[in-house]
């Protein structure tokens, strides 16, 4: 039942990952095929993290399209559709949602029961313009698997082949709007980006229009963001279309030494010279974060001070380097949601750079996380609101919690804040000196 | 005592005839709430983690909402709600089938954490693969220390949400709750709290006061934050009550065919008239019909001292209420309480066919209060646009916004007894205090932003 292989029981399934991957698009529409219990609760996160519409639309959200929902249409399935196929429902949503939104593309993605009863939907899909299938659905993996599904399907079926690339520019592959502070983030890496000449051609997904969707191939270089959510994507956009990618080794970039290392790929990638326009950020954000630091920490109060980190494994691991390496933290216990194919190379490298042996839980449960908590006695903890109630189980509730991964469920951001790059590290200074003040 | 036709106050918004959510859902929501136990979807990881999440986050925020009210804990150290598990049925189990998984997690949960009870929920998918979940059972029982409990869910496959509710009350009363040794004539249980509602500990403290002044007091909620231990003892209690006809009917059907225990056949109250009844209710029961009575006068005087300040801003007000088919007899009368005047209401629809003509699925409100039925929203804003009022209540947002009138919810839930709706009123008397239209509502442009 729980090892490390099996999914995470506190991550969405797949499913989730695919509606997510659809929603992110300006211009695209996620569809479940499938009971209105699957879609119920990614709608509700979805419309939580990407919020669009106010206020909310009794008579379009209490249609059984919508079931009483902003975001994420559905066919809601009854046990019938299961033994005589769900194509009647299928279509009748199909022209509906078309009514709705004639010119989006319509994400379906199947639901488990739907799957194992094997219809050929790709018939219907073809009657009603631009629909795109995701087929596989919630027990082929968790939330990051289902965005590569999805993510692959694009590729196919959306991108278009180009004739030329766009010299210095890149697309940016693997952030979606499950990650908490996608906006911030997706905004800070443009900027810095931006500041080295370099364009984004594409996000995929979170924020993307269909028509960069589209001219996704016309990029010079893929970047992943987060190896979890972006690999399946690259490998298939460099089949498909050639195209080459960095991002997916080294850490991503939060901190200081990994923006700078994750920027210093994408400029060497694209053979220019990042040299003068990283140096005046690094020297920006180090002049207006010194003071306070050596205020605050010269004194060794916070030297050693044991940290939890609980996220998708890639942000985990590169949190846990800047906290060890710039702040003089110990991450004692860090919590995998997602593992990537290199994650646990980049816990080897860690471990060996900053001589640390953190305990690692990878996509533990609620017990686990309990139980680690307990035995490690961190004095600050970082992650969801799962890891803020089992800090309350494990009696940590007094320790300070700082919410970085996805579901938050008390706190939404508006201001500009990301977790990511240059602008992140002030965030993170800012909120951990504010959470450990009372020993500074 | 016969079964009286009961009212819906706090019914959902459902579209007409779909048969919502999953059973497998429904079916959570009881199990959840069952803390020393734990709880086990045999299905892909997916269906646990949705209610998983769902259920933890209410819990977060009606924790907040209910703060400074008794102890979340049943006990020390206990956790507040039960461990949830998963088969996380992947494609190998897809094919080969999932039983074997199923056996290796009950006796993994078993192991880890020595629970007196261990429940079951299948899935859609488990169910598709036909595995043999009370097959499993059978053959385990003997090697597991804990008690197994399956509840036939299926996911969706068997019906919508509801359904789920009912089989997961069923299967508890029918497999673990015991015959009463003896009935303690000073308990009561609760049947059908909703353990997704923010306002349940709210409602509960209410209930649980008014509970207090007839020198009763709750033994088993069933199901919120029970045990299995409660579970077991709950036919020990004098009668049962029910929080909503929707979600505590049923199970007190099946007490009383099972165990002769009577239940007061109506839902929590809310506002003094209900609430009135509700204690003559309690009265009939106990045998004590004049005690009752007298506590019922003793609130409703304490009611209309602590609603005495707020009349100053209330009264005179002019209202419009925009409602659903539904009962709005404690709206009416809680306005009327203000003093204030009410121009309209207006009947938007949604919740089921017409069951005869308006407005009798509204309650018994006063007969002189005019009731307008409406098609759309737009009829509704035309209509507030007409009256004017300062203060418009709605179940629903409308395409209005108007200088001069205050728009406030009508909260899908009431909260119940007599404290429940003065809370509603202080809303009211705040916002009825500050500028009508704040000024974000002017618009984004620099032009629309200076004051006008």
């Amino acid at each position: 039942m729980r090892s490390g292989d099996r999914p995470n029981l506190l991550l969405p399934c797949s499913l989730s990952g695919a509606v997510m991957a659809f929603e992110g698009i300006r211009g695209a529409t996620a569809l479940v095929n499938g009971p209105s219990g699957c879609k119920f609760y990614v709608a509700a996160l979805v419309d939580a993290q990407d919020l669009r519409e106010d206020p909310l639309d009794l008579g379009r959200h209490l249609s059984p399209l919508y079931f009483g929902q902003p975001r994420v249409a559905c066919t809601c399935l009854q046990q019938e559709e299961i033994i005589y196929g769900s194509e009647g429902r299928l279509r009748t949503a199909l022209e509906q949602l078309r009514a709705q939104r004639p010119n989006d593309l319509i994400g379906i993605v199947n639901s488990c029961a739907l799957s194992i009863t094997g219809e050929d939907l790709q018939g219907i899909c073809r009657e009603h313009g631009r629909v795109a299938l995701v087929e596989t659905s919630g027990f082929t993996g968790d939330l990051a698997a289902g965005f590569g599904q999805a993510g692959r399907v694009l590729v196919r079926e959306v991108m278009l082949p180009c004739a030329e690339r766009r010299p210095n520019a890149i697309n940016l592959i693997g952030p979606m709007i499950g990650q908490y502070n996608w906006r911030n983030d997706r905004q800070e890496l443009k900027r810095m980006l931006g500041r080295l000449g370099i364009a984004v051609n594409a996000v995929l997904t979170a924020g993307a229009t269909l028509e960069e969707i589209a001219q996704a191939p016309r990029a010079s270089l893929n970047v992943v963001v987060g190896e979890e959510y972006g690999e399946e994507i690259v490998r298939e956009m460099a089949a498909r279309f050639g195209l080459p990618a960095v991002g997916m080794e080294g850490y991503s970039p939060y901190g200081i030494r990994n923006t700078t290392g994750w920027l210093r790929q994408i400029a060497e990638a694209l053979g220019m010279d990042a040299t003068g326009p990283l140096r005046e950020e690094i020297e920006g954000i180090t002049s207006r974060v010194y003071p306070y630091l050596a205020r605050y920490l010269s004194g060794g109060t916070l030297k050693g001070l044991p940290v939890a980190i609980f996220a998708d494994g890639s942000m985990v691991l590169a949190l846990a380097d800047f906290l060890a390496e710039y702040l003089g933290l110990d991450p004692v216990l860090l919590g995998w949601k997602t593992v990537g194919r290199g994650t646990e190379g980049l816990l080897q490298r860690f471990s060996q750079e900053r001589r640390l042996e953190p305990r690692v839980l990878r996509r533990p449960d609620l017990e686990e996380i309990a139980q680690g908590l307990r035995e490690t006695s961190p004095e600050l903890i970082l992650g969801s609101g799962f890891e803020q109630w089992a800090a309350r189980e494990a009696g940590l509730a007094g320790v300070p919690f700082l919410r970085i991964a996805s579901p938050i469920w008390d706190q939404l951001i508006l201001s500009e804040r990301p977790f990511l790059g240059y602008k992140g590290v002030l965030f993170w200074i800012e909120e951990i000196l504010n959470a450990l003040r009372e020993r500074i | 005592m016969a079964d009286i036709k009961l009212k819906t106050k706090d019914a959902c918004s459902v579209p007409q005839g779909l048969p919502y959510g999953c059973t497998l859902s429904g079916a959570f929501a009881v199990l959840d709430q069952i803390v020393d136990s734990a709880c086990l979807v045999h299905g892909p990881v997916g269906c646990a983690h949705l209610n998983l999440a769902g259920h933890r986050s209410m819990a977060f925020r009606g924790e907040k909402v209910a703060r400074e009210s008794a102890p979340l804990r049943p006990s020390p150290g206990a956790p507040l709600t039960a461990r949830v598990f998963s088969t996380c049925l992947g494609e190998d189990e897809v094919i080969f089938g999932g039983e074997e998984s199923l056996r290796e997690a009950f006796r993994e949960v078993d192991r880890r954490f020595h629970p007196p009870l261990i429940t079951v929920i299948s899935s859609c998918v488990s169910s598709v693969i036909g595995d043999h979940v009370e097959g499993v059972i059978g053959a385990l029982q003997g090697e597991i220390g804990a008690s197994l409990l399956w509840v036939e869910s299926d996911g969706f496959i068997s019906g919508g949400f509801d359904l789920g509710v009912n089989q997961a009350y069923r299967a508890l009363i029918e497999k673990l709750v015991e015959p009463p040794k003896t009935r303690r004539p000073d308990c009561v249980n609760i049947l059908g709290e909703k353990a997704l509602a923010l306002e349940v500990e709210v409602n509960f403290r209410e209930i649980e006061r008014l509970l207090d002044r007839m020198g009763l007091r709750v033994q088993t909620r069933f199901v919120r934050r029970a045990t299995a231990e409660g579970i077991r003892e709950m036919a020990q209690a004098a009668f049962n009550l029910i929080c909503s006809h929707e979600t505590g009917l049923y199970p007190a059907q099946l007490l009383r065919e099972r165990y002769e225990m009577p239940f007061l056949a109506a839902d929590f109250p809310v506002g003094r008239r209900e609430a009135r009844e509700w204690l003559q209710g309690l009265g009939q029961l106990l045998g004590r019909e004049k005690e009752a009575e007298k506590t019922a006068q003793q609130e409703e005087e304490d009611l209309l001292q602590r609603f005495d300040p707020l009349k100053r801003l209330l009264a005179g007000k002019r209202v419009v209420v925009n409602t659903v088919d539904r009962d709005i007899v404690w709206l009416t009368d809680l306005i009327q309480l203000g003093e204030m005047e009410l121009l309209q209401v207006n009947v938007l629809p949604i919740l089921q066919a017409p069951t005869g003509p308006f407005p009798a699925n509204l309650g018994p409100i006063d007969p002189a209060i005019p009731v307008r039925p409406v098609r759309d929203l737009d009829e509704v804003a035309s209509e507030v646009a007409r009256l004017q009022p300062d203060l418009c209540l709605g179940a629903y947002r409308i395409p209005l916004e108007r200088e001069g009138t205050v728009f406030q919810p009508i909260p899908m839930v009431p909260a119940v007894g007599y404290r429940g709706p003065l809370e509603l009123a202080t809303r009211w008397q705040r916002a009825l205090k500050v500028p009508y239209r704040e000024g974000w509502r002017r618009g984004r442009s620099y032009a629309d932003a200076l004051w006008r």
